[in-house]
């Protein structure tokens, strides 16, 4: 009975457990996400980039589509959105780590929208 | 498309060519820089860079050259003449103050002072005739200055820019100092002018379409629908400063008109068109 | 009951929180003139959002919440150190993005 009831609950514990580390961001992460970028006070994202069902967005970047497959490497997306200078040094992208315009965890949530792109 | 593919090869050639090559003079400066906006924009005729965005986008010239026949500002550059005409307390006029009697000079600033080793724009002059006269300098940014400039501008209408720069250690200096400021960047944003100016004119960063170095200061004041007014050149660093976060310096800060130094050269030879109407 | 240790007991109670708020106070007072001296040395590359922290932490300091003051003065610090190095970086860089150059 007793020895039932552990087993149950290490069921529970890894199905719970899980799916958040191999499944990803959740939807409220995604959400935070594509306000970050949206938002003309954090991300301001739209103003260079054309995405999703961005209104009046700018040319001067590269359209944000298909992210899984031009970066299969998060840790360089989250590298480029810190500091692109460091790939490009006359990118007008803003270093948006280095220069705190975002934080880690806000980068983190906008490469979780990206991907959804 | 091959247009576009030429315009990043010349961007990619022009950015990693060796630094000796680096306009000495400003004059060689002035000619490279004429050329790179001839290749970026072969079909643009020189003098049309004046205008700004307007040059660039045929939508945005449709639009923009369907207003000028009732043009926001008239009315300023009205009271502009009335008061560059009225006589101060002591009875003299802003004309005793300058060449011509101020009429047709806009096209000569800002010059190099020789004597006080200084920029002198016509903003400054005009407050300089002002307390000379034993009259209250007026606000740089807007209002009864801009009103001044703009009618001074309409006295010179079509007259080329003809900056100089003299033998003088100095005056090089200042335009070195704009030149380096025009460059460098700023804010936590990271741009410096030419990150918008010279690298993406004829883009657009929102709604809003980036106008090219040359011609640049040639339309000023201008009349900002964003204002409601006419604003100053130096209204316009100060705003462009805080866009990418930097805290701006004060209009007429010996930075800001060294600035619009090395930014006037580059546009020597192209008329004056100023006032005019932007966004 | 105990009356001196009762004393003892209040006399504490009082003086930790008070000690706490000085040590907070100390900290402010110390990053935050930290920060300005770091804004200064910006020169003409100061940033708008720097100043503003600045303005924030004065006046949570005026307030007397002297960690919310703190947490803004340590922000416009690291701010302030950030532009700083922008100006030391551009004295060069921007010779670099010259047309030409």
């Amino acid at each position: 009975m007793r020895k039932g009831l552990i087993y149950v609950c290490l069921t529970t514990l890894a199905l719970g457990v899980a799916p958040v580390v191999l499944a990803g961001p959740s939807q409220a992460d995604i959400d935070r996400g594509k306000e970050l970028v949206f938002s003309r006070k954090d991300g301001n994202c739209l103003a260079c980039h054309k995405m999703d069902d961005g209104k009046l967005t700018g040319t001067i970047g590269p359209e944000l589509a298909d992210m899984n497959t031009r970066y299969p490497d998060r840790g360089i997306l989250f590298k480029r959105i810190w500091d692109e200078t460091q790939f490009n040094p006359q990118t007008v992208m803003p270093p948006f780590g280095r220069h705190s315009i975002l934080s880690k965890d806000q980068i983190n949530r906008v490469i979780d929208y990206l991907y959804t792109l | 498309m091959l247009k576009a593919k030429i315009i990043l090869v010349a961007m990619g050639v022009a950015l990693l060519a060796p630094q000796v090559l680096a306009g000495a003079t400003p004059e060689e400066d002035r000619k490279e820089t004429v050329e790179y906006f001839k290749q970026m924009f072969p079909e643009v005729p020189l003098k049309d860079f004046v205008n700004g965005q307007y040059a660039l986008n045929e939508d945005r010239r449709a639009q923009w050259q369907s207003l000028q026949d009732f043009p926001p500002y008239e009315f300023a550059v009205a009271e502009g003449k009335e008061m560059f005409e009225a006589p101060f307390a002591n009875g003299k006029t802003y004309g005793s103050c300058f060449e011509n009697g101020g009429i047709g000079v806009r096209q000569n600033y800002p010059y190099f002072d020789e004597g006080t080793k200084q920029v002198i724009t016509l903003e400054l002059a005009i407050n300089q005739c002002r307390e000379a006269n034993g009259e209250k300098p007026l606000k740089y940014k807007k209002g009864d200055i801009a009103s001044i400039s703009a009618y001074m501008a309409t006295t010179s209408e079509g007259e080329a820019f003809d900056i100089k720069v003299p033998d003088d250690p100095k005056a090089l200096a200042a335009y070195e100092d704009g030149k380096q400021f025009y460059y460098s960047r700023r804010g936590q944003l990271n741009f410096s002018c030419a990150s918008c100016h010279v690298q993406n004119p004829g883009k657009w960063i929102r709604a809003d379409l980036l106008s090219p170095t040359l011609g640049q200061p040639s339309s000023f004041p201008v009349h900002r629908s964003k204002w409601g007014e006419l604003g100053t050149l130096h209204r316009r660093f100060a705003g462009c400063n805080k866009n990418v976060r930097a805290e701006p310096l004060p209009a007429q800060s010996e930075e800001y008109r060294n600035l619009e130094y090395f930014l006037t050269y580059m546009s020597n030879g192209l008329p004056v068109v100023g006032p005019s109407t932007r966004p | 009951m105990n009356k001196p240790l009762l004393t003892v007991g209040l006399t504490l109670s009082l003086l930790v929180p008070l000690c706490a708020q000085a040590g907070a106070k100390e900290d402010f007072q110390k990053i935050y003139s930290d920060a300005k001296s770091a804004q200064k040395d910006a020169g003409d590359f100061k940033w708008t959002t720097t100043s503003s922290r600045l303005k924030a932490a004065e006046s949570a300091a005026e307030s007397g919440d002297y960690d919310k003051a703190k947490t803004l003065a340590a922000e416009a610090l690291k701010l302030a150190q950030e532009s700083v190095d922008q100006r030391k970086t551009q004295a060069e860089a921007w010779r670099k993005a010259v047309i030409g150059g």
